[in-house]
């Protein structure tokens, strides 16, 4: 019975330590001002000292401007190297390299570019007497064809858009 | 509250950067930089900080796109941190312990540095020293103070990651800071 008692009270005291060293130390970070070091007990009071300090090393401690600078300049360049930015990526030059690969290019901007050739050509067929008039003789003219060819092409870039991106 | 919206926020700058907006990666850049940086400082020499903590960035850039909201943004990082920190020591074929002896100072080491007790204010040398020292200790001493002090887990979320009782997590702490303290009074004169 006499021998537990010893170690009973390390423990206790141990615990006691462990306690108030973790409440101190909860205070202390989260910025209470009125934190001050046990004056009764000298080994709480050293860890308290220790804590604190910690703080200052550690919690304190921040990257400077400069550094942070570098290292995000740094990321930089290697997110540009990670994510290209594909150049002429306009209608045109993704008609040209559908011809080439057509598994490379992104089917919206296929269908895009094919629409916005398709909507230039109708422009300058308007704007050209010689084609747009009809020719002499005929009953009609080839006016009512203009919509329909229209209405044909819109499908069909549409349909291969749908298709493409099945695939 | 608070914790859900910042869990909130960082998902949506991760799901902005996976789909290639380069804002949101630089966001979330800016907002883990200081703990990333304290981690390693925490465990790298000096001289190699920066590297290191670099390194850890192109590797979230690199891995962000396996990254699957099980867990949170930061304790992700946190794992990329450690597996950057142990390629740092395998690539310099050295362990923890061998590399930083509160003996073997690198070129911060200053003539006669001593430790400021109890005067409230610590000196540049007191806090180079207190890092080597935290850096000497054993993994697991390092460990408990760095999740308390630079990644800022309460003891009961330590407890839990470490799947420990709350009383052995303090007594950790105690021991840690018992060590670190008795390091670095040891090199004073």
């Amino acid at each position: 019975m006499d021998e537990r008692k010893p170690m009973d009270n390390r423990q206790l005291d141990d615990q006691r330590l462990d306690n108030q060293l973790a409440e101190f130390t909860d205070r202390l970070l989260q910025g209470a001002k009125d934190v001050s070091l046990s004056t009764q007990d000298a080994e709480l009071r050293a860890l308290q000292n220790t804590v604190k300090m910690l703080k200052t090393a550690v919690v304190d401690d921040q990257p400077s401007q400069e550094v942070a600078g570098r290292i995000g300049a740094s990321l930089q360049r290697e997110w540009q190297k990670q994510h290209p930015v594909r150049k002429n990526d306009d209608a045109l030059a993704s008609f040209k390299q559908f011809l080439r690969r057509p598994g490379r290019v992104a089917p919206r901007t296929f269908a895009l570019g094919f629409a916005a050739m398709f909507v230039l050509a109708l422009v300058i067929f308007y704007l050209s007497p010689a084609l747009s008039s009809p020719p002499t003789g005929t009953a009609g003219g080839s006016s009512g064809l203009i919509p329909l060819a229209a209405i044909v092409v819109v499908v069909v870039v549409g349909l291969i858009w749908f298709w493409r991106s099945r695939r | 509250m608070m914790l859900h919206r910042r869990v909130q926020d960082d998902n949506d700058l991760v799901r902005s950067a996976q789909q290639g907006n380069a804002d949101a990666f630089n966001k979330l850049y800016e907002r883990y930089l200081p703990s990333v940086y304290r981690r390693v400082r925490s465990v790298i020499p000096e001289s190699d900080v920066e590297d290191v903590t670099q390194e850890v960035f192109i590797a979230v850039m690199k891995s962000l796109k396996n990254f699957r909201f099980e867990a949170l943004f930061g304790t992700w990082l946190r794992t990329l941190v450690n597996r950057q920190v142990a390629d740092y020591y395998r690539g310099r074929k050295l362990s923890n312990d061998a590399l930083v002896s509160i003996d073997a100072m690198d070129d911060e080491d200053h003539a006669d540095m001593r430790l400021s007790v109890d005067d409230g204010t610590p000196s540049h040398d007191d806090l180079i020293l207190m890092r080597q020292a935290l850096r000497s200790l054993p993994d697991n001493y390092r460990e408990i103070i760095v999740l308390r002090f630079v990644d800022g887990l309460q003891f009961d979320e330590i407890a839990h990651l470490q799947g420990n009782s709350l009383e052995a997590t303090k007594s950790l702490f105690r021991r840690a800071i018992a060590a670190l303290q008795k390091r670095v009074t040891a090199s004073d004169g």
